[in-house]
């Protein structure tokens, strides 16, 4: 539940970085929410865009081998559908694409999406009559003006249902500290004469949920920041060992139950990147790693170079990431739950660091064990 | 015997919250975090609790499918339910109230308005 809205905004980030048209349909298929490349085809094949409202994807597109039905019955299932759908522009052209096609988790009304994401088959992957090509060769042009350009086809209700959703998910990040915050000072209030110990405790449960509070708001600021100045990054030439250094000494009092080191080449790495936002991105990633090591564990950040990349490594061995979470944990609101482990946060920082490393065009890779610890890469090309 | 409570909640801080002022009211709070648990639990046990308080956002099951299991399920079905929710929508008090729920609470709330309900299910 918690993640839904925001799925559907990574899947059409990502998805109009990789592909050329996004589709995503309700779970009978019925188009909700579709980039402006789908206008074009309609145009094109003089299909009046407003009738799309009725539309279903089967009837837009279809398969050589396999009924729509049966690709619909796959995802719901949790499949995942990977082939060629085509598109009946007029005089019976096609136009093919390469799609892969996936579920959105719903959510607590058990509501689903399908996501579809179109990529325009290469012209020298299929063999093509020469007056079609002539039609349609005029396309991948067209596609990338339309691309970033999401179109809603769904209801105002739909809308506000999505609007709800995303709020909900903030409502309870906020309003369960706030809840210990004011039930707890409220029994401060009336029972004065509560043991020491007690109070002691009802007094640090205020203070780290108001701390919790504190960091909450302040994610939810720097990713709404991130996502409104994507292109915005402030870019200049920094050595990355000062960074580095930086970091380790801002975390040097936090660690102090744990063995916290660093590894540094000698030689400096100058690159050209976001310093602020970069150091956000490392925090996070030590963070983390300092959160769930347990007393006595080991947490390393080091920096060298391989052939082809600079490598900020940081390394734990803390709880490490259970292997069915590996395809969630840059997820916004993401968090690993261990019963018995009291661990804070939102869940943001991951995923703020994910979309900071792949602004600079970085790359982000990680190894995990449960149990054993975790290692976070942040790999910058030279 | 004290009468027994079963809190259905995630976070740490709200159990001890609610286990204290339970406490204070001479309940025996029984915690478990999450809906898959408590179903177990209910199943089990020979000495029902009282009162269910549960949390709606919980990891796994939520909390009003917890509650409309309590309520089809003849063992458990007179047990009043109180439902805590993080999120104060139309859709969720509508679902609590589908589900059979006895009380639809939102966070934060007051301490005193919290053990009033309690007392007033109990007397029911």
């Amino acid at each position: 539940m918690k993640k839904k809205l925001f799925d559907l905004i990574e899947i059409l980030n990502e998805g109009i970085k990789k592909y050329d048209m996004i589709i995503i349909t309700d779970q009978n298929g019925k188009i909700e929410l579709y980039n402006k490349v789908l206008s074009q085809l309609c145009n094109s094949a003089n299909k009046d865009e407003v009738l799309l409202q009725d539309v279903t994807i089967g009837q837009l597109f279809h398969s050589d081998e396999i009924e729509f039905d049966l690709i619909l019955n796959t995802l719901e299932k949790g499949g995942e559908f990977n082939g060629l759908l085509n598109f009946t522009l007029s005089f019976n052209q096609k136009i093919p694409f390469d799609v892969k096609a996936f579920k959105i988790n719903g959510d607590i009304n058990k509501n689903f999406r399908y996501a579809f994401l179109f990529k325009l088959k290469e012209m020298t992957d299929i063999e093509i009559d020469p007056l079609e090509q002539k039609t349609w060769s005029k396309f991948p042009n067209q596609f990338n003006k339309n691309k970033n350009n999401i179109d809603l086809i769904t209801s105002y209700e739909e809308l506000e249902r999505l609007k709800e959703d995303f709020l909900s998910s903030v409502s309870h990040e906020l309003r369960t500290p706030l809840a210990s915050i004011i039930g707890f000072a409220e029994t401060l209030k009336n029972d004065p004469d509560l043991p020491k110990e007690i109070y002691k405790e009802f007094l640090d449960i205020i203070l780290n949920e108001g701390k919790r509070l504190s960091a909450t708001i302040n994610d939810l600021l720097d990713i709404s920041q991130l996502y409104r100045e994507s292109a915005n990054l402030q870019l200049k030439y920094i050595e990355l060992q000062k960074l580095v250094n930086r970091v380790f000494e801002q975390f040097k009092p936090l660690a102090t139950k744990i063995d916290f080191g660093i590894q540094l080449q000698e030689k400096p790495i100058f690159i050209y990147a976001d310093e602020n936002k970069l150091q956000q991105a490392i925090n996070n990633l030590v963070s983390n790693a300092i959160k769930f090591t347990p007393e006595g564990g080991k947490v390393t950040i080091a920096l060298y170079e391989t052939k082809k990349n600079y490598v900020l490594e940081v390394s734990d061995t803390g709880i490490g990431i259970p292997e069915k979470d590996f395809n969630k944990i840059f997820d916004r609101f993401y968090r690993v739950e261990r019963p018995g482990m009291e661990i804070r946060g939102v869940g943001l920082g991951l995923s703020i660091t994910k979309k900071i490393v792949d602004l600079h065009g970085y790359k982000l890779e990680f190894e995990s064990e449960v149990n054993k610890g975790s290692k976070f890469k942040i790999l910058i090309p030279k | 015997m004290k009468k027994t409570i079963l809190l259905v909640e995630d976070e740490r801080a709200i159990q001890v919250l609610i286990t204290y002022h339970l406490g204070k009211l001479n309940y025996n709070v029984i915690i478990k975090e999450t809906a898959e648990a408590a179903i177990e639990y209910l199943q089990k046990t020979d000495n029902l609790p009282e009162i269910i308080i549960t949390d709606v956002l919980l990891p796994g099951m939520n909390g009003i499918n917890l509650c409309r299991l309590v309520k089809t399920d003849p063992k458990t079905q007179d047990i009043p339910v109180v439902i805590l929710s993080s999120v104060d929508y139309d859709f969720y008090r509508q679902g609590a109230e589908n589900s059979g729920a006895d009380y639809f609470m939102t966070k934060p709330f007051r301490i005193k308005d919290f053990i009033n309900i309690i007392k007033k299910l109990m007397t029911v």
